[in-house]
Order: structure tokens, then C-alpha cells, then sequence
């Protein structure tokens, strides 16, 4: 992880480059029903847990050679929404790759989530796979 | 489920309404008949003299057929000023399922388990729960909309409403509650904060929904 200095947002340009994009798992909770009958996805989904916001980030899958759809094994009934990097970094946020043991893919995106930024990428988030349906 | 006094949740309260007169000069004792429990109620102990209370109402005290609301109303005072209101009010059989509905839904958020969003998500609080149906109930009672109800995964929760005019959304975590109003024009207005510290109150942005 680089910063800028001891205050700064997280960011890492290089591991995560702009051109790419990083994906969010979506339990079906997260699901909800829109206006027209549909379904949506709520801003709760961007919402941080203990000071940023977990992905997985495109570029390190590519390098692994996984598929991107890889990030759901073991996740039955998810979904996956994803959202382009530079998009993110428009927004003042930055991205990081922090791998973990089981998910070496893992990142994370840093800085102020308000109300209206939460509303912004649940609203840009392209949903790649929907959740199932809660019974 | 078990509730406390909303005393425990004034910091919510004051963040949607603002500090004093509002919880104290008025409040409400729901309840769905006169043989049925009670959904909320204030620490009525401290005013067991001015009402005609035969012991102080709890959340979860069954209104007995010798309890009638004429019991709960105020008196006024020696110099003539009535310094506590009690609204007392019957609820209508929907307005009941409602909150028996919104009841439920907090309840199973209680049974999400541990990292129910894949990314170590905390167990939805207990704390955010109680906050949460004092907000619904509220909203309820106003004769607004039922929101959407959604986990959060730093253990809260989060009520939404969307329609053509706006979106509104409350997050509750434990007892503090933050909102997100939008207000669909051109160019869109936004508001995001507390509701207390810029004189927003939950009345003004559920009107909005209607």
C-alpha cells in the first residue's frame, strides 16, 4: 500500500490501475425492490466496515488467470457488482490490493463514504450476476 | 420482540427531532386494544401522580380491560397549564400488521450470522434493532410509506424509501441514526447528515414521500 502521507486516503495507482475494475459480492439482502417491479441494489452495499470497503480487485484476478465469477465459489445465491477503478478515484476514494490468505485477490477501497457517495455507486455498480431471490 | 423504554434511544430521537419539548411535552402510548401489549412507552414512573397510573407502563405491559385510556390522560396542573400531553390512540388493524411486519423483518436481520456478507459482516446489534423500530414506528404512526429494510455490515441498519420525487434513507447504528435525502430536481438536491444538527426533522423528509 502506498500514501501519500500519515493523513492521506489509501491509494494505489499502480496495483490498481484506472483501467480496470473491482468487484463486490452482494448477499441477496442487498437486493431490494425498485420502483418498477424490479430490483435494485441498496447503497448499503458501499457501505464501509471498520474504515473501507471490501473487493476484489479485476487486475490481480487477471494475473492469476480467474475468471471473475472465481470470487462467488463457495458463495451460493450471491451476486456481483462491479465498478470501474478510475470511476472510483473520480469519487476521492482510493483502491488498494490487501490479500488475504483465502483471497489473494482481496482489495480495498478507502476514504469518507457519505450518504450520497454510498448512493453514487450503488447507482454505477453494473451488476454482473444478480442475487437470488431471498425466500 | 422485547423492547425498552425509548428512553434508551433519545440520542436517536433527538437526532430526528431535535432536543426537548418534543419527547417531552408529547408523547405516545400505542397499543393495539385494550387487551393487547404495548409497542412502546416512556418511563412513566415519574408521573405516576400526574396520570392516574396504577404502576408505570413498560414495553410489553398488556393493557388489562380495567385499563382504560382515559387512565393515561393528563391532569391539568394547579395553575391551569397542561405541561404533559399523552396521545393515546388506537391503531387500525393495518396499522398493527404493519408494525407487527416491520417487527418481524428487524427480528430475522438478528439472525443473519456472523460475516452474512462474506466480508466478515458484523451480527446485526440489538441496539440498532430497538433504534430502528422506534424510527419505523414513528414512521408508521405519521402515515408515511413502510420503508425498505437492509442489514449494513458494520452490524446496523438501514431504512430506505425511493420514489419518482426522492430517495431518503436513514442508517441506524446502535443508537445513533444518519440520513440521506435526495430530492430529484435539475440540478438534484442533497442533504446528508444528522437530522438534529440542521434543523432537518424526520416529519419535513417523509413528507416528501407522500
Amino acid at each position: 500500500m502506498s500514501s501519500a502521507g500519515p493523513t492521506a486516503t489509501p491509494d494505489d495507482p499502480v496495483g490498481v490501475p484506472n483501467g480496470s475494475r473491482v468487484y463486490r459480492r452482494i448477499p441477496p439482502v442487498w437486493w431490494i425492490p425498485d420502483d418498477d417491479g424490479g430490483k435494485r441494489l441498496t447503497s448499503a452495499a458501499f457501505q464501509d466496515k471498520d474504515g473501507y470497503l471490501s473487493i476484489g480487485v479485476g487486475q490481480v484476478l487477471d494475473e492469476l488467470g480467474l475468471a471473475v465469477d472465481d470470487i462467488l465459489i463457495g458463495f451460493e445465491g450471491y451476486g456481483l457488482a462491479g465498478l470501474e477503478v478510475a470511476w472510483i478515484r473520480n469519487l476521492h476514494l482510493g483502491v488498494t490490493r490487501e490479500p488475504t490468505e483465502d483471497e489473494p485477490w482481496h482489495g480495498a477501497i478507502w476514504g469518507s463514504k457519505t450518504g450520497s457517495v454510498k448512493r453514487k455507486m450503488s447507482e454505477e455498480a453494473s451488476v454482473l450476476i444478480e442475487p437470488s431471490t431471498p425466500a | 420482540m422485547t423492547l425498552e423504554s425509548p428512553t434508551s434511544n433519545d440520542r436517536a430521537h433527538d437526532d430526528l427531532y431535535g432536543s426537548g419539548a418534543a419527547h417531552v411535552r408529547q408523547f405516545y402510548i400505542t397499543y393495539l386494544s385494550l387487551d393487547s401489549v404495548i409497542y412502546s412507552a416512556v418511563d412513566t414512573s415519574r408521573w405516576m401522580n400526574m396520570f392516574h397510573l396504577p404502576r408505570p407502563l413498560e414495553v410489553g405491559t398488556t393493557l388489562g380491560r380495567n385499563w382504560s385510556p382515559e387512565m393515561y390522560r393528563s391532569r391539568p396542573t394547579e395553575s391551569g397549564d397542561d405541561p404533559l400531553q399523552v396521545a393515546v390512540r388506537d391503531l387500525s388493524p393495518e396499522t398493527t400488521k404493519r408494525m407487527e411486519d416491520a417487527s418481524a423483518a428487524l427480528d430475522r436481520l438478528q439472525e443473519l450470522p456472523p460475516n452474512w456478507d462474506s466480508y466478515g459482516a458484523y451480527p446485526i446489534s440489538s441496539k440498532s434493532i430497538k433504534t430502528a423500530f422506534t424510527i419505523v414506528r414513528e414512521v408508521i404512526l405519521k402515515g408515511a410509506p413502510d420503508p425498505i429494510i437492509v442489514p449494513t455490515s458494520a452490524g446496523g441498519i438501514q431504512l430506505e424509501w425511493h420514489n419518482a420525487k426522492c430517495d431518503l434513507e436513514i442508517e441506524v447504528t446502535d443508537d445513533l441514526a444518519r440520513a440521506f435525502f435526495a430530492l430529484h430536481r435539475n440540478p438534484e438536491q442533497t442533504w446528508d447528515g444528522r437530522l438534529k444538527s440542521t434543523g432537518w426533522h424526520l416529519d419535513s423528509l417523509l413528507a416528501r414521500l407522500q
